[in-house]
């Protein structure tokens, strides 16, 4: 399944199941690495919306297109 | 408009392009996108004629232009070209660059025609070293243009040049080529030049063209992981289906 990083969506979140390990700002926007159980995924959000470096943040996947690559 | 149809070419044992397969409508603007060494030069020099296939074939508005048992000359293909570095001729002037190919008779009226295309009317008599990158470029497209061809055929013209210009003289290309309805076949390995200015990619690996479709598509439909994470950043990430639900 491929989900391109603009589709996940951060939410910090004491209680949230992913932590924010690396973060590059990028100007208009920001690359976020997020650990979630022992995956490294990334996700860019507009620089507007900042989340701290360790962080802990839910993570959702925005309404949009999500392959599925064999 | 243009076809390639399982175009083949070896250097020894290496096959630089691998049955190539590629339809370009008359008009349209599409990039050939891909890695480094992934024959996407050498599949252009077979469409302008700078080499010949060991297999396949390269039709140009319906003529046979190549294939291992015909042949035209470059120069009769009616394909312009741009060169990595413009290739201008240092010791001719702006005009004597853009005129060059052109039959004598037809060079007064063709070349100020050709000039005010581009932008560039008032520098006829300059000599590339007194211009600019952009207006060397230019000179370059007017030159490719000058002969009327049915195809332009753009070699990595911004390869060479910083990110900050790139982006304007790709956008100044665009408004030169889009009103002119030229067909045009740009070879990039710069995703965003890709994305930006063609309506449709081909995407090429190891010398075939692996996908092709709007930037839209191969961003959100690539056709392999490979596809997927050469277009853009990607999470990729296993599951099973069962009963249409992840």
């Amino acid at each position: 399944m491929l989900v391109r990083p603009e589709l996940l969506e951060l939410e910090p979140s004491p209680a949230g199941a992913g932590e924010v390990v690396a973060r590059e700002f990028r100007g208009h926007d920001v690359f976020y690495r997020v650990l979630l159980d022992g995956v490294e995924l990334v996700s860019q959000r507009p620089s507007t919306e900042v989340v701290d470096l360790g962080s802990r943040v839910a993570i959702r996947v925005h309404d949009g297109r999500v392959p599925v690559l064999d | 408009m243009i076809r390639l149809d399982g175009v083949t070419k070896h250097f020894g044992e290496v096959a630089a392009v691998d049955s190539a397969s590629l339809c370009v409508a008359r008009g349209e603007i599409v990039a050939l996108l891909g890695p480094s060494g992934c024959g996407k030069t050498t599949l252009l020099r077979l469409i302008a004629g700078f080499e010949r296939p060991d297999g396949g074939s390269v039709t140009v508005d319906g003529r046979l232009v190549a294939s291992p048992a015909a042949w035209i000359a470059p120069e009769a293909r009616r394909v312009g070209m741009v060169f990595q570095d413009y290739a201008l001729f240092p010791h001719l002037t702006v005009a004597g660059n853009v005129g060059f190919g052109l039959p004598r008779r037809t060079r007064a009226g063709r070349v100020p025609e050709l000039l005010a295309i581009v932008g560039l009317d008032g520098l006829e008599r300059r000599y590339p070293h007194e211009l600019s990158g952009g207006q060397q470029q230019r000179v370059a497209l007017a030159r490719a243009l000058a002969p009327s061809p049915e195809l332009v055929l753009l070699d990595e013209p911004w390869s060479n040049v910083d990110p900050f210009l790139r982006e304007s003289l790709r956008a100044e290309v665009a408004e030169i080529i889009r009103p002119l309805g030229v067909t045009v076949l740009l070879v990039t390995h710069d995703r965003e030049e890709a994305f930006t200015l063609a309506d449709r990619i081909a995407l090429m690996r190891d010398g075939s063209v692996v996908q092709e479709g709007t930037a839209e598509e191969l961003y959100f439909a690539p056709a392999t992981r490979w596809a997927a994470e050469f277009v853009g950043a990607a999470n990729v990430l296993s599951g099973r289906i069962v009963a249409g639900r992840v």
